[in-house]
């Protein structure tokens, strides 16, 4: 790897110039001739029966051009198809099978303020919204449940038809937890909150539909899957997969919030009854109400240690607030309910979960899924287990931290693990003995610092099918290379990282390299972007297209040098002999050879990966879900005002595994860029739900990290070179997160001796707190 | 459910109903425009929807994100809360009027080599406040920075790279 001369050298992103000239096209920017615009009516209740929709005085309205409800949907309105397929092509058998109760509209009941009800489309946005309030809903409103324990609690109102509102659950028991806290020589019990996070991406979710005379859809839009969401399309509206072709337009932003949406089929429908283009994009008031954010959790954490620290037993008890339904929810609880024990060496581990459902918004997929939560909670655990110890936080963590070769307690196999220099840098680069050492009375504004780490997956498997990737790589007359992914660029920076392998293999420029936009019609399967999969599969999927590209065209260079194709290397641009650069064919001069001489032909390079992942067994919930593991370590420096309450980052020191990093400039970015989201996460961002009304749906009273809000980051990529990974690379984005906010409440905790066991750490909160340790201390 | 947004567009229809369509003479990335509108119509409508200028990004709709941010008579303005009507003779720069003769401002360079871009989405907006500031103060600090983009959201970057592309911009020759 040592030669390596465009994969771990930094780029600058393939789609840049579109994006600083402001060419580049969003799903809101498209637009067709005799485009009309949509616009969805919402239930303003969160929970009533939907017994009757009048929508006669709104057709009345002159320019309106298509409503459509529940009566308009095919084949009981039903989202039918969780794209989880066992060898067979029949639906697997998943470990985590996922709740597919979302039906396009909500049919008969509405189960949260915001659930989709009919939608209209017109000739202009007015007409639309003037239409929606001429539709009249009788609503027959029925008792709401908004707390998940309440929803448990027998004699809650059910939202659907199963016990106590819970949707899955997990019953997890490994080794002997009874035994484990009878060694124990310390053990705490706490209980943790977490809040409902909004994705927040700058750019809104919007749709163009267009139906052709043939009755063939095709929409323009905004995915993480589009290959799967071209399955739930076909499937929810009655069409077969090949009158269903999606383009993907450039993405605003996704972290997991633009993966299949009501808006899509929403949208298709509107276009097939109107027989128009049809744009349909959400709000930022839709987007906070009723897309899907990171889930509030409640989290009871009981954990043992011994007297030289190793971690003897945990016992866990998660309730994951669904809201009204289900979705991706299970797989997100299987994350919270294992993830974390694969972080240190746990053998005696209890666990009951819970998903349940609520009459708020359905919770999804957000960075980090499910994880951030659970490892807020452990890391803040890990911080009181130590002071119990009187052990210093980094000295506990690097006494249990995972190590290389090992089997976890759920059967992970971890073949490539950087973590104890992951704790050792980020400590080193931090200053932390120091730090951690300094006396803090004599500031009136205490500083304090504080350790989190964590660990994540490089793909995740749930179901024995296909979880892999395609990749094609041909080669045009110009020496032209064009890249096919079926993975998505959502401005994490996936096409840069894609051409940079094929330029590496081709031994070409980047620049050479040409990456179009993913249309289902053409562009090869993979799954897309989530569980940090894109960079680790589809790296592997579009490495073995480039070398099987690289191979054809050998073939064309090896008649032209006389020489053995198998000898042949390719570099800067020239195709030579081993050990013989003297000797070489320009790649220019192969590659037209191979698309205009007599018997040539179109070089297709085709990849195809699918990681040697294992799902769990649906019964004992055991095994290898991935094939890397990534492990980080983030060290906080905080300033804390003891008066207000307020929290002042000082800096951040963030060391990651990322096993091999391709484009260090964009990982970076990423690493940067979730510290920031994470901080957010940790410290000011909730959306705050009264009744299941969301208060703060707009950007003035739901607050991102500003520019005032960042402080120094130092940034440390750890490259551990996992043996299965593309050049050793793991996924990078959504670990970044994880560790954030708990490594924010242990510095909080370190400044002023108050533990924050609910996010956000608002100032509120922490003056409550400090109030309540003075009350305490007066009494004693 | 409160409708904050579908109330005021039924407010804007009545307040419309038999209202005169305005006509304003503006220049726009350097050229000339004649153009006849209704009277509420917002900058941000008239660029995107009237004129095909969908560079110019619409994130939030309420002066919340600054994805809108365009320069009028060098100023940064949001155009989603800017009347068309008030720019009778103004001057207006989007980011597509920024590159000249196919060559890139400094900004937008340095927004490339930095990595100061990711999805994209906040880009052309944060841009042009840059241009501003630079425009106004060639020789930036860093504080000066935050100052000037803290109305410009961005979700994706965590904001380093930004302040390092508009520290190199303004180190350019």
């Amino acid at each position: 790897m040592a030669d390596l001369r465009v994969v771990g050298h930094s780029h600058p992103r393939v789609d840049g110039l579109d994006k600083v000239t402001g060419t580049a096209r969003f799903s809101p920017d498209i637009k067709l001739p005799r485009m009309i615009v949509g616009k969805i009516l919402r239930s303003p209740h969160p929970h009533a029966k939907v017994f009757h929709v009048d929508t006669s005085r709104a057709a009345r309205l002159p320019g309106v051009k298509a409503i459509v409800t529940a009566a308009d949907t095919p084949d009981g309105n039903r989202r039918s198809s969780t794209y989880q397929f066992d060898d067979q092509g029949e639906r697997a058998a998943s470990s985590t099978p996922m709740v597919m109760d979302q039906t396009v509209f909500c049919e008969g009941v509405a189960r949260f303020v915001g659930d989709e009800v009919a939608a209209v489309a017109a000739i202009d946005e007015e007409t639309a919204l003037e239409a929606l309030s001429l539709i009249k809903v009788d609503y027959d409103l029925l008792p709401p449940v908004f707390n998940p324990l309440k929803a448990m609690e027998p004699g809650a109102p059910l939202l659907h038809d199963v016990e106590r509102n819970i949707a899955y659950k997990f019953v997890i028991r490994r080794g002997d937890v009874e035994e484990g806290f009878a060694q124990a020589h310390v053990i705490h019990e706490e209980i943790y909150t977490t809040q409902l996070q909004h994705q927040a991406y700058l750019g809104p979710t919007a749709c163009v539909a267009d139906v052709d005379g043939a009755g063939r859809i095709s929409l323009w839009t905004e995915l993480q899957s589009p290959f799967r969401a071209r399955r739930l399309l076909s499937d929810m509206l009655g069409l077969p997969a090949s009158k269903v072709r999606i383009f993907q337009t450039h993405v605003g932003g996704g972290f997991g919030g633009k993966h299949f949406k009501r808006v899509q089929p929403i949208c298709a429908l509107l276009a097939l009854k109107a027989r128009r283009p049809v744009r349909l994009c959400l709000t930022r008031e839709e987007e906070f109400i009723a897309s899907p954010p990171r889930h509030a959790t409640h989290i009871r954490l009981k954990m043992g240690a011994s007297r030289d620290g190793a971690l003897v037993a945990k016992e866990t008890y998660i309730v994951l607030n669904s809201g009204a339904y289900g979705e991706v929810g299970p797989i997100i609880l299987d994350t919270m309910t294992k993830r974390v024990d694969s972080l240190y060496r746990f053998a005696n581990i209890k666990t009951d979960s819970f998903l349940v459902y609520t009459n708020t918004v359905p919770g999804g997929a957000f960075r980090g899924f499910g994880n951030p939560p659970m490892d807020f909670a452990l890391e803040s655990h890990m911080d009181t287990l130590a002071e119990k110890l009187a052990m210093d936080p980094v000295e506990l963590r690097l006494k249990n931290a995972r190590r290389v070769g090992e089997v976890s307690a759920h059967g992970w196999e971890v073949k490539s693990c950087a973590l104890t220099e992951c704790i050792e840098k980020a400590a080193e680069a931090s200053r932390w003995k120091e730090k951690r050492a300094r006396a803090k009375s004599s500031r009136s504004k205490p500083r304090g610092i504080g350790i989190g780490c964590m660990i994540h997956v490089s793909g995740c498997r749930y179901y024995p099918g296909f979880y892999g990737s395609n990749a094609v790589v041909t080669i045009g007359d110009n020496g032209q290379v064009y890249l096919l992914s079926g993975e998505s660029e959502l401005g994490q920076g996936c096409k840069t990282v894609m051409a940079q392998i094929v330029a590496e293999e081709l031994g070409i420029r980047v620049a050479d390299i040409v990456v179009p936009d993913l249309d289902t019609d053409f562009s090869p399967h993979s799954l897309g972007a989530y569980a940090d999969r894109t960079t680790h599969i589809g790296g592997n999927a579009t490495r073995l297209a480039a070398i099987d590209a690289k191979q054809q065209l050998f073939e064309f260079a090896a008649e032209m040098l006389e020489a053995d194709p198998g000898d042949l290397v390719a570099q800067d641009g020239r195709i030579f002999p081993k050990g013989s650069p003297q000797r070489a064919v320009t790649f220019l001069e192969v590659a037209r050879r191979s698309w205009f001489r007599a018997g040539g032909k179109e070089i297709v390079g085709r990849g195809s990966w699918d990681p040697p992942s294992v799902p769990p067994d649906p019964e004992s919930q055991y095994g290898n879900v991935s094939s890397a593991y990534t492990f980080g370590a983030q060290v906080a420096e905080v300033e804390v005002d003891p008066k207000t309450g307020k929290v002042t980052i000082l800096n951040f020191t963030a060391a990651h595994d990322v096993g091999k990093a391709i484009n260090p400039m964009a990982v970076e970015g990423q690493l940067e860029g979730a510290l920031v989201q994470g901080a957010g996460y940790g410290l000011m961002e909730d959306m705050v739900g009264v009744d299941g009304r969301t208060y703060n749906p707009n950007f003035l009273n739901y607050r991102l990290p500003t520019m005032l809000d960042i402080a120094p980051m130092k940034i440390m990529m750890v490259e551990s070179n996992d043996p299965v990974g593309p050049y050793g690379a793991k996924g990078v984005a959504e670990p970044a997160l994880v560790a954030t906010a708990p490594a924010l409440a242990n510095a909080v905790y370190h400044a002023i001796g108050v533990r924050i066991t609910s996010l956000p750490v608002t100032p509120q909160k922490i003056l409550a707190a400090l109030r309540a340790k003075e009350a305490k201390r007066r009494s004693e | 459910m409160k409708r904050p947004k579908r109330r005021a567009a039924r407010r804007r229809a009545v307040l419309e109903k038999g209202q005169p369509l305005r006509r304003i003479e503006v220049t726009i990335n350097g050229e000339e425009f004649d153009l006849t509108f209704k009277p509420a119509r917002t900058l941000l409508e008239l660029l995107r929807d009237d004129l095909d200028l969908t560079g110019t990004k619409e994130g939030c709709d309420g002066g919340e994100c600054g994805a809108c941010t365009v320069l009028i008579d060098d100023e940064p303005r949001l155009a989603c809360l800017t009347l068309a009507a008030t720019l009778r003779g103004k001057k207006i720069l989007t980011i597509e009027g920024l590159a000249k003769d196919g060559r890139l401002h400094p900004l937008q360079r340095a927004f490339l080599e930095k990595g100061a871009v990711q999805c994209g989405y906040c880009t052309p907006g944060v841009i042009l406040s840059a241009k501003a500031l630079l425009d106004s103060n060639p020789a930036p600090t860093e504080e000066d920075i935050k100052k000037a983009l803290a109305g410009n959201l961005c979700r994706c970057t965590g904001y380093q790279k930004i302040i390092s592309a508009v520290l190199e911009a303004a180190a350019a020759p």
